[in-house]
C-alpha cells in the first residue's frame, strides 16, 4: 500500500514538474522581463483552433482606428486547427493566412502575404487573452515579389466582440530578403495588449478549445 | 417488437398464473424500457447535436457588384467554404466601362464553428473586403478608399454581429463630401439616376442562437422614370423602374 502511494506521490511531482516546465518560459525574446513576463509559452500542439480575421492600424496598433486617407492599417483572415500530436510525434495542425498591409507598399501595391504551410502551433498563456491564445506560424509567400518567408503569429481572444479587445501581430525571417524582419510596431499603449501585439480594430478572432 | 411478444416467450413453459403475471409484468417493465431507449435512440438521431447546431457559420465578401442591363460580374469574392477555414480573393483592378472602377482590390471570408466549454455553440464568422480609388458612373461618385467588415459569433448563449472597422476614405457623392463614419442606412438621392444607400446593414437572428449582418458601403440604385408628363389635362404621375444597381464594397457573415 506505502508503495503504491510512494509511486503516486512521484507520479504527481513528475506532472507538477512538467507543467511548471511547460509554462514557465520567460526568457525569451518576447518576454525579456524575466521576473514577471506578460505571456508564456503553454502547451505544444493543443487540440484547438483560432478563427476570423480582422483589422489593425498599425502604427500604432491602438484601439483606435489612423485617419481613413492614410491607408495606415492592415486586413487579415487566419485559420489555424490542431488535432494534436500524430502518432509520429508530429503536430497534426493545418490551416491558413491571407495578410495585407496596405501601409506597406510594393511596387505600387499592398504587401499581400499568403501562407503556403503551417507546421507549428502552441499555447499562448496571457492575462489579457481570457478565452484563449495561440503561437502559431509556418511557411508564406509575398505574393508580390514570390518571394517566401518563415512566419509566426501572436494570436489573442480576449473575448466578444473582438474590435477593441483582440489582439494579433505577424513576425515573418527569411529566407526572403526584402521583408525579412518585417512586423508591425503596436507599443502598450497605445495597444491594449502587452509584447507588441497589436489590439483589432474590427473584425474578430475566436478561441475554440475543443472541436 | 411488443410486450406480449415478450410475455408469450416467457410465460409458454406452464408457469402458474400467478407467475404468468408477475413474469407479463417483468417483461412490460423491461419492453417499455427498450421501448424508451429505442424512441431516446430515435430523438436523439432525429434531433441535430450542439455541434451541429454549431456548424454552420457563413461569410463572404466582395469587392464591386455590378447588375444592369449592359452588364453584371462581381469582382473580387470571396466565399467561406461549408466546412469552415479561410477563402481570398484580389483584383489588382476592377473596371466596368462607364460604371464603376477601383484598385487594389481584396475579399477574405473566414471562420468556423464548435462547441464550446459549456456545451454550447462556439462559432464565428468574419467578412471584409477593401478597394481603393473607387469611381462610379464617370465621378458621379468616387472615394480614395472602401473598407467593409462583418463580424458574427455566438457563445455562451449570446450570438451577436458588428461591422467595426467598416470605413469610407474621402467619399465624394455628387460633390458633396461624406464623412468616413458615415451613419448606417444614410440615403441620398442622385435625380435622373436614382439612390445611393452608404453604410448599408441588415442585421438578422435573435441574438440568442443566431446572429447575422450585410454591409454594403456603397449601395447605388439605378432608376428610370417611364410615362408620366403634362398635358392639356394635367400632369400625371411618371412612374419609377429599377433598372439595375451597383455595390462597391460588400460584406456578410452569420452564425447558428
Amino acid at each position: 500500500m506505502r508503495k503504491l502511494r510512494n509511486l503516486a506521490f512521484l507520479l504527481a511531482l513528475g506532472a507538477a514538474a512538467m507543467v511548471a516546465w511547460s509554462c514557465d518560459r520567460p526568457a525569451t525574446p518576447v518576454s525579456p522581463q524575466a521576473n514577471k513576463p506578460l505571456f508564456w509559452f503553454g502547451e505544444q500542439c493543443p487540440a484547438a483552433k483560432m478563427t476570423g480575421g480582422g483589422r489593425i492600424d498599425a502604427p500604432d496598433g491602438g484601439p483606435e482606428k489612423n485617419p481613413p486617407a492614410s491607408h495606415q492599417f492592415q486586413t487579415f483572415g487566419a485559420h489555424v486547427i490542431s488535432d494534436g500530436f500524430n502518432p509520429d510525434g508530429s503536430c497534426a495542425v493545418k490551416g491558413s493566412l491571407e495578410w495585407v498591409d496596405h501601409n506597406m507598399r510594393v511596387s505600387g501595391q499592398p504587401l499581400n502575404l499568403h501562407s503556403e504551410a503551417i507546421t507549428f502551433v502552441e499555447q499562448l498563456l496571457a492575462d489579457d487573452c481570457k478565452d484563449g491564445a495561440l503561437h502559431w506560424g509556418g511557411r508564406l509567400v509575398e505574393k508580390n515579389t514570390g518571394e517566401e518567408y518563415d512566419f509566426q503569429v501572436f494570436d489573442c481572444d480576449n473575448g466578444e466582440p473582438g474590435a477593441k479587445q483582440d489582439g494579433f501581430n505577424i513576425l515573418l525571417s527569411g529566407p526572403g530578403e526584402s521583408q525579412d524582419g518585417y512586423t508591425l510596431s503596436c507599443p502598450s499603449p497605445p495597444s491594449i495588449h502587452a509584447e507588441n501585439i497589436c489590439t483589432l480594430t474590427g473584425g474578430n478572432r475566436q478561441f475554440h478549445p475543443t472541436h | 417488437m411488443t410486450n406480449y411478444a415478450f410475455s408469450e416467450t416467457i410465460g409458454s413453459a406452464g408457469a402458474s398464473k400467478k407467475e404468468e403475471c408477475m413474469m407479463k409484468r417483468v417483461a412490460t417493465t423491461a419492453g417499455s424500457a427498450i421501448g424508451f431507449l429505442v424512441l431516446g435512440l430515435w430523438f436523439s438521431a432525429a434531433l441535430p447535436s450542439a455541434a451541429a447546431w454549431a456548424q454552420a457559420p457563413t461569410a463572404q465578401s466582395f469587392g464591386v457588384a455590378v447588375n444592369t442591363p449592359t452588364a453584371s460580374g462581381t469582382s473580387p469574392l470571396a466565399v467561406l467554404p461549408a466546412g469552415g477555414g479561410l477563402a481570398s480573393d484580389n483584383a489588382p483592378s476592377v473596371n466596368v466601362a462607364g460604371l464603376a472602377g477601383a484598385q487594389n482590390a481584396f475579399a477574405m471570408a473566414s471562420g468556423d464553428g464548435g462547441v464550446g466549454a459549456s456545451g454550447t455553440p462556439d462559432a464565428a464568422a468574419v467578412s471584409n473586403s477593401t478597394l481603393e480609388s473607387v469611381n462610379l458612373l464617370n465621378g458621379l461618385i468616387t472615394a480614395d478608399g472602401v473598407v467593409v467588415f462583418a463580424s458574427s459569433a455566438v457563445k455562451d448563449g449570446i450570438a451577436s454581429s458588428n461591422a467595426e472597422g467598416s470605413q469610407l476614405a474621402n467619399l465624394v457623392v455628387n460633390g458633396v463630401a461624406i464623412p468616413s463614419e458615415v451613419a448606417p442606412n444614410t440615403q441620398i438621392a442622385l435625380p435622373g439616376v436614382g439612390f445611393v444607400v452608404l453604410n448599408e446593414q441588415t442585421l438578422s437572428g435573435d441574438g440568442v442562437s443566431s446572429s447575422g449582418i450585410t454591409v454594403n458601403m456603397i449601395h447605388l440604385v439605378l432608376q428610370t422614370v417611364s410615362g408620366g408628363g403634362c398635358g392639356l389635362l394635367g400632369c400625371l404621375p411618371g412612374v419609377l423602374t429599377t433598372t439595375g444597381e451597383i455595390i462597391v464594397g460588400s460584406a456578410t457573415s452569420s452564425v447558428q
